[in-house]
């Protein structure tokens, strides 16, 4: 059977091997930091562009006839009794 | 496994993060930075601020991915050279598939980010970019052509078209002149470096012009290429990119380069040898024999002269001063 062979690190690549994997570590780090404010930046974008879509759909909406009453707000008071059949 | 082998690849490295660092290349970084921040000033419209710093960040560290890449395969030939002799991978302070792997990992988490911070097409030209310089330059074109640093200068005029379809999601002509600039710029730069360490290049075996063709035939190229690149030069000024600053900063520095071109055609830059194998010692970058003054002093104002040129576009179009 074969003998397995062993390095023996020196006390400089023990070292240089820690400060590696404390960059790596950090590199890491801030890679998850970058993917979290760039997440945070475009979500925020992204409900922007809704609000801005959603206002602009009702604007049409009012324009093509003024006579429809205004559509019922989710949250608004009474919402649930006037969606009841 | 003799011990010579063992010698060439240690099994245990003892690399710092500093070499690691050392292999992006961090002065040709900081210039693919510099034209990547005026191609996303530049380009109409903008981009939220994290975006944008996440944006510059890509580009840069992808540029340094591909000089990873570059010195990894490079390294038996960095060693021969007296100017690059000293990179980590030549110098044996990197392993090779070290470098390899880190080029690579940096490529990909690069060119992923940048697709998902801003859009696919700059995350697709970073890509480009990268596979650009580190096969089709280093692996392809270096050894077999005069023409090497030509066709392969290609890949130092990207970043600003990055940074433009950062922004605006396309690449229209006008991010396109930006390119010409640098990709017209880069051969009489390189070839004045070149006609001064020549040497250098023909013990590694790579043939660049001085090597292949001669020195007086590179002095006629550089001068030839500068009539090229100095009207690519001033023409954003002509088609509304660039405004009088620009203008100005152009035509001086064009004249300027061009005087610089013709005294280094006139001169017997080249003809000699280097003087660090003329004397046998270490010479520093800007450290030439007489007769090859006029190669470093283009090489030189060639840096000031793109420096300012980009300088004066980026202020031009700072919110507030320009537009």
């Amino acid at each position: 059977m074969s003998q397995l062979k062993y390095v023996k690190l020196t006390d400089e690549q023990v070292r240089a091997r820690k400060r590696r994997n404390v960059a790596i570590a950090l590199g890491l780090l801030g890679f998850i930091a970058l993917v979290y404010l760039v997440t945070l930046s475009r979500m925020s974008a992204n409900n922007e562009a809704r609000k801005a879509a959603e206002a602009e759909a009702l604007a049409t909406l009012e324009r093509a006839d003024p006579a429809l009453p205004p559509p019922v707000q989710p949250d608004a008071p009474g919402a649930t009794e006037a969606a009841q059949p | 496994m003799t011990d010579h082998h063992a010698r060439e690849t240690p099994l245990v490295t003892s690399a710092q993060p500093e070499d690691f660092f050392q292999l992006l290349k961090p002065r040709v970084m900081s210039l693919v930075v510099f034209t990547a921040v005026t191609g996303l000033i530049v380009a109409p419209g903008r981009l939220d601020w994290i975006n944008a710093i996440v944006a510059i960040l890509c580009i840069a560290v992808g540029a340094g991915a591909a000089g990873a890449l570059n010195m990894a395969v490079e390294g038996e030939t960095d060693a021969l050279m007296r100017r690059t002799r000293g990179r980590p991978v030549a110098a044996g302070r990197v392993r090779k598939n070290d470098a390899i792997a880190f080029g690579m990992v940096l490529s990909v988490f690069s060119v992923m980010l940048l697709g998902m911070t801003t859009n696919w097409l700059a995350g697709g030209l970073l890509a480009l970019t990268i596979v650009y310089y580190a096969w089709l330059y280093t692996l392809v074109l270096k050894r077999r052509t005069p023409q090497n640093i030509v066709i392969g200068g290609a890949a130092g005029a990207f970043p600003p078209v990055i940074g433009w379809a950062a922004v605006t999601g396309d690449a229209p002509w006008q991010a396109w002149l930006l390119f010409l600039i640098i990709f017209t710029w880069t051969p009489p730069h390189t070839w004045a470096l070149a006609l001064y360490s020549a040497g250098d290049y023909a013990k590694a075996g790579i043939p660049m012009m001085p090597v292949a063709r001669g020195a007086k035939s590179t002095r006629l190229q550089i001068l030839l290429y500068t009539l090229v690149f100095v009207p690519v030069a001033i023409a954003p000024a002509l088609t509304g990119l660039g405004g009088p600053i620009y203008l100005v900063v152009s035509i001086v520095g064009g004249v300027a380069f061009l005087g610089l071109a013709l005294r280094l055609y006139r001169s017997r830059a080249g003809d000699q040898p280097d003087k660090a194998e003329a004397v046998g010692r270490e010479a520093a970058l800007y450290d030439v024999r007489a007769e090859a003054k006029p190669a470093r002093n283009l090489f030189a104002f060639s840096i000031l002269y793109l420096m300012a040129l980009f300088s004066a576009l980026l202020v031009e179009h700072l919110p507030g001063v320009g537009g």
